[in-house]
């Protein structure tokens, strides 16, 4: 049987895991295997993290306001690391403006803050059979 | 050569994506399992396993992220495990012991994977032992086990580690607890972490008393350490005692024991497992026809074993 399996994780300097570790017990609570990493990783950890955890997607947070930085790099170390087919999505306080530049960079999907973490489920579902 | 021949070789040479495909394969029963299993077998032999477990929080996480870090510094290359629960409710699970020891993830010299428990009972996953043949294969100069943080479960790490370490807190107090779980008879030695909480003293005495009353039939006298995991105190030492364990295993012939009681394991749990699979597999097949036999059951027109029997009869192991 195949679980699915993502790692949730927090790059960058802001110190507020609350959103994270909601989104993390939700998918817990859909029969997700979630890998949590914590706060303050870089985009080498992260990715580093995610190729040894043979995870499905990553899921990675941002309320600091540098995702424009801090996404693009973790894209390139899973590039990188052989884990250029795991898919990213993106949560956290993303101006609309810069939905479209992060998807055009090659992630999945962005989720603000108020989306049901059922849509967010539902999109690594959907992605991940989709594969 | 097949993609399993490149995940094969690539594990050989530690590489991190092929040892997390190959995990993967394992823990989820994917196509290759066993074909990758039986040359995995063949491959390894050598590593230092060692198991960590005691009750939820004690600091294990934390200790094996130290170990790691004494071990590079010694040369070594580490392989981790850490198990944690898996919920019985949705059967999904939040892995967390990879927050304590993020500052590896990014060396060469490190691999870390994290694994649910999916129901499988005694601290660990059913997977278990065949990701340390995985490892194992792969090279890795020593393994780390980390249990869930465990009750009063049967621990089943012992079967599968050289060395078992339990690690325990100040404040818990009962010895009483302990000997229940029966850790007594498994671990080699034993640390009271979080030593810089108050009644670490006594929680040092408490476990040195309860140590004299241990078996300890090949002659290893149990340690009874103290550390700081959080500041890394007391790594040194648990390492120097896990290096004297191994030699006392070595000129013993413990080594030689763990071996076979490691292949006895794997063999009952592979048994186990080809079992377990063709029983859903018949029982998904003949959903109906057994639905119906437990309704005979419960409406007392035949017993349990009778009716488990007949279905036992049918079993076809090659579907396992
Ligand atoms: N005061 C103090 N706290 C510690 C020490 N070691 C670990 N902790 C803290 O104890 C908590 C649990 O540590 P972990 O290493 O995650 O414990 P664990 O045994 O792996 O926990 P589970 O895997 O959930 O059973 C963390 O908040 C640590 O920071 C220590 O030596 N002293
Ligand atoms: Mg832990």
């Amino acid at each position: 049987m195949k679980k699915i399996r993502v790692l949730i994780a927090k790059p960058g300097l802001d110190g507020h895991d609350r959103g994270a570790k909601v989104v993390a017990r939700a998918l817990r609570d859909r029969g997700f295997e979630v890998v949590y990493t914590g706060l303050h990783q870089t985009p080498e950890q992260i990715a580093a993290a995610a190729v040894q955890e043979g995870v499905d997607a990553v899921g990675l947070s941002i309320l600091s306001g540098s995702h424009l930085t801090l996404v693009p790099r973790v894209l390139e170390q899973l590039r990188e690391r052989g884990g250029e087919d795991i898919p990213v999505f993106v949560g956290g306080i993303i101006p609309a403006e810069d939905i479209q530049t992060l998807k055009e960079a090659g992630v999945m999907e962005v989720f603000t803050p108020g989306s049901p973490t059922s849509r967010i489920a539902d999109a690594i579902i959907s992605t991940v059979a989709g594969e | 050569m097949s993609r399993l021949d490149d995940l094969i070789a690539d594990a050989a040479r530690r590489d991190p994506r092929a040892l997390g495909r190959l995990s993967r394969i394992i823990d989820d029963d994917l196509e290759g399992k066993e074909e990758a299993l039986r040359r995995l077998h063949s491959m390894g032999g050598d590593a230092r396993v060692v198991g960590i477990t005691g009750p939820p929080g004690a600091g294990k996480s934390t200790l094996v992220s130290n170990l790691i870090r004494e071990g590079r510094a010694g040369g070594l290359s580490v392989a981790v495990l850490a198990v944690d629960p898996t919920s019985p409710f949705s059967g999904g699970a939040v892995l967390g012991d990879r927050v304590r020891m993020q500052e590896h993830a990014t060396d060469p010299g490190v691999f870390i994977r994290s694994l649910a428990t999916r129901g499988h009972m005694g601290g660990l996953s059913r997977s278990a032992q065949q990701l340390l043949t995985l490892l194992d294969a792969a090279g890795f100069d020593l393994i780390l086990l980390e249990t869930v943080g465990v009750g009063q479960e049967e621990v089943q790490v012992k079967d599968l580690a050289q060395t078992v370490i339990f690690v325990t807190v100040p404040g818990l107090g009962d010895g009483i607890q302990a000997m229940k779980a029966g850790v007594l008879e498994i671990a080699h030695i034993y640390l009271v972490n979080k030593a810089d909480l108050p009644m670490a003293e006594t929680a040092v005495k408490d476990l040195q008393t309860l140590v004299s009353f241990s078996p300890n039939e090949d002659g290893w006298k149990p340690p009874v350490l103290t550390s700081v995991a959080t500041r890394g105190e007391g790594t040194g030492r648990i390492m120097e005692e896990m290096d004297r364990h191994f030699s006392h295993l070595k000129a013993s012939g413990g080594i030689a024991e763990w071996r076979r009681s490691l292949a006895l394991n794997s063999v009952t749990e592979a048994i186990r497992g080809v079992v377990d699979g063709s029983l859903q597999h018949l029982m998904t097949a003949g959903r109906k026809e057994f639905s119906e036999d437990i309704d005979r059951v419960g409406r007392r027109e035949e017993d349990p074993l009778s009716v488990a029997r007949r279905w036992l009869e049918r079993l076809d192991l090659s579907r396992g």
